[in-house]
């Protein structure tokens, strides 16, 4: 099967007055056309900074220093700006995490969208409102015909974020990148955001890649979750099978730490220390200071070990191996 | 393991001691201020006057000393102007705050001193109440002076004692918030507030802006401190999993109303009120598997304009004609357990 979007080696880095950033240190990721793949990690793993890569969005002091990018086997480190825009919004869309990234507060919707549109095709302007309204229509936006009219401070945190899906869905990508859209939102709201995507997801037929802090979210949506620990994905798998039985020390970490469910009330298994500065890695394992089953090998760097068909984790001593077959 | 939760809570009507806070029929209003020219065109009838927010529209309960009380509710639901109001951060504008079963209008001097200092407040970004210019040795020993607690002499010990009680390295004392990481900054502004000897905290949001990980330690480090200082919690927050975890019982909030309330653990097995049956189907939980959200149902009202009669039933997929003219009582629905809903008597 030949991959919608291939990573390979990715590396970004800020230099900084303090040292180099290694944001982003080696990553591989693969996403199959029309398949969902989620992004776990906590704040400065990097799982931002890679889907800004891709777009060719991150921002000097920011630089990718190696690897590749391949869309569709094009590879997009180093292409021409004028390519990279191109593909942005019409094959590749990304919706934030605060949807005021990708709305301006001083113009209409309306205003916005068909420019939206016809940045990428020769449409007439009434022709592109007809489809702006179509688009918001399919998010859920009640009388679209008239808020179209509305600057985005008339909607709520929700409805603008519906708007930036509305927006990022114009142009039917063939890849949506979403980096934390409902992080912002209530459980409620973020359930019917969910149901959108999942619905126009399946529609489509579009590949997403879904950057998250939030382990329970990911699992509801993803074939495939990654999780990503200092700039780099420290497991790889189907997403029921990473919840169900964690192969890396970091990923059991975090699923101790949540709070609710059986052991409500009881203390929870926190994992020790905080996330590493990502001026200073140690050599080797980046989690090894916090694991709690770190031996002396961890000191040199980690191999990939398959734990399964499609299960992966970067660790000398997964927790879970892969059964005799 | 220790379950907090299963800790012996004395119920509040069977103890013979009061509740430790009590709020009855407590309402917070907001209201734009109206500029002169608004206010001579509101005198001669040519506009009407603003809107009035009713962030906490009559709200009733009651805390035991020792207890965890949970308060959960979607944005704009008054549940943090509630916490303030308890915490004296803000003055309500109606209804009765009762600490330690007296009214505020029969606080004596010392009972008043009492109540502000003994319930003090946790926000969920501790960056916005530490001043970035003071060290935060300054910072946690700063009220105890000047309350009097303690001389300007035994004000480091008590503020070294206070970071060791929080997790934090007493030789940091001479740091500024800026060199800290946001888990320890929250553990800054735990200190501070412990620095007054409280007897109740209210956390608002407390943990949300933390990572999984720190948060884990943060939530492990108030229950530790509920352990060993027998504090009282009012525990507001979004997040279900952490109400259910650290509370003994929780009250639900809609549009400022207190639409369930109840034990944490039958209310989160048992929901009886539609709304908490949404929002406990809503949040996704881990090791759920995937999943297919469903779809978008009903308007979602503003607090300036509240829909007549229950506020829910907009959204409420079980509504029916009553509902839309006849806002519901909260109303015992089993024991210890309360719910604003006539399905409740329909049964």
């Amino acid at each position: 099967m030949s991959a919608l979007l291939e990573i390979t080696g990715l590396r970004t880095h800020f230099n900084t007055r303090a040292g180099v950033v290694r944001a982003v240190d080696g990553l591989d990721l693969r996403v199959a056309a029309g398949e969902i793949v989620g992004i776990v990690g906590e704040s400065g793993s990097g799982k931002s900074v890679a889907s800004f890569s891709v777009l060719g969005l991150v921002d000097p002091p920011g630089r990718i220093v190696a690897g590749s990018i391949r869309f569709r086997g094009e590879e997009l480190v180093g292409a021409d700006p004028a390519r990279l825009r191109r593909l942005r919004g019409r094959e590749i869309a990304m919706i934030f995490q605060d949807p005021l990234m990708t709305l301006t507060p001083v113009l209409r919707i309306e205003t916005q969208m068909v420019e939206a549109i016809r940045a990428h095709e020769r449409v007439s302007a009434k022709a592109a409102r007809v489809r702006a309204i179509e688009a918001l229509a399919r998010v859920g936006i009640p009388a679209p015909a008239e808020r179209i009219r509305a600057y985005p401070h008339q909607f709520s945190g929700g409805m603008r974020q519906r708007v930036a899906i509305a927006i990022a869905l114009l142009h039917s990508p063939a890849l949506i990148l979403a980096d934390e859209p409902t992080t912002a939102l209530d459980v409620t709201i973020q359930g019917q955001i969910l149901y959108e995507m999942q619905r126009l997801v399946a529609e489509t037929g579009a590949a997403l890649v879904w950057v998250s802090h939030d382990l329970a979210v990911v699992e509801s949506l993803a074939d495939r979750v990654c999780v990503m620990y200092a700039g780099r994905i420290v497991e790889e798998g189907p997403a029921a099978r990473v919840v169900a039985a964690p192969a890396h020390p970091y990923t059991r970490g975090l699923l101790d730490s949540l709070p609710g469910g059986a052991l409500a009330g009881a203390r929870l298994r926190q994992i020790p220390g905080m996330t590493p500065s990502l001026l200073d890695l140690p050599p080797g394992c980046p989690f090894a200071p916090r694991c709690p089953i770190a031996a002396p090998a961890c000191a040199s760097e980690p191999p990939i070990v398959a734990i399964a068909p499609g299960r992966t984790a970067r660790c000398h001593a997964p927790l879970v191996r892969e059964e005799a077959a | 393991m220790r379950g907090l939760a299963t800790a012996p809570v004395p119920a509040p009507q069977a103890a013979a001691a009061p509740p430790h806070l009590e709020v009855r029929g407590v309402t917070k209003h907001f209201v734009r201020r109206p500029d002169i020219v608004e206010r001579v065109a509101i005198a001669l009838g040519l506009v009407e006057p603003p809107p009035v927010l009713r962030a906490v529209d009559g709200v009733s309960f009651a805390v035991a000393r020792g207890e965890a009380l949970g308060l959960v509710g979607e944005s704009g639901c008054g549940k943090s102007t509630l916490g303030r109001i308890l915490a004296g951060v803000h003055a309500k504008t109606g209804g009765d705050f009762l600490f330690e079963g007296v009214e505020e209008a029969g606080w004596d001097a010392a009972r008043a001193n009492r109540a502000r200092l003994e319930v003090q407040m946790i926000f969920q970004d501790p960056m916005s109440s530490l001043n970035p210019r003071k060290r935060i040795g300054a910072a946690i020993g700063e009220a105890p002076v000047a309350h009097g607690l303690v001389s300007r002499r035994e004000r480091d010990d008590l503020v070294a004692g206070l970071m060791r009680e929080v997790g934090l390295d007493p030789s940091y004392v001479r740091r500024f918030p800026h060199q800290f990481s946001g888990g320890q900054r929250q553990r800054i502004g735990i200190a501070r507030a412990l620095a007054v000897s409280p007897a109740a905290l209210v956390c608002d949001e407390a943990v949300a802006a933390l990572d999984v990980s720190i948060q884990a330690q943060i939530l492990n480090l108030f229950m530790d401190l509920r352990e060993r200082r027998g504090l009282t919690y009012l525990f507001i927050s979004h997040d279900l999993g952490v109400v259910e975890h650290l509370t003994d019982r929780v009250a639900i909030m809609y549009l400022g109303r207190i639409v369930e309330i109840g034990p944490t653990r039958e209310i989160f097995a048992r929901p009886a009120h539609p709304y908490t049956s949404a929002l406990l189907a809503e949040a996704p939980r881990v090791g759920q598997g995937r999943r297919v959200y469903a779809p978008l149902t009903g308007e979602i009202p503003s607090p300036l304009a509240p829909p007549p009669g229950c506020a829910f039933h907009t959204r409420c997929p079980r509504a029916f004609a009553r509902c839309r003219e006849e806002a519901p009582a909260l109303k015992d629905v089993a024991p210890g357990r309360a719910a604003a809903c006539h399905l409740d008597d329909r049964a």
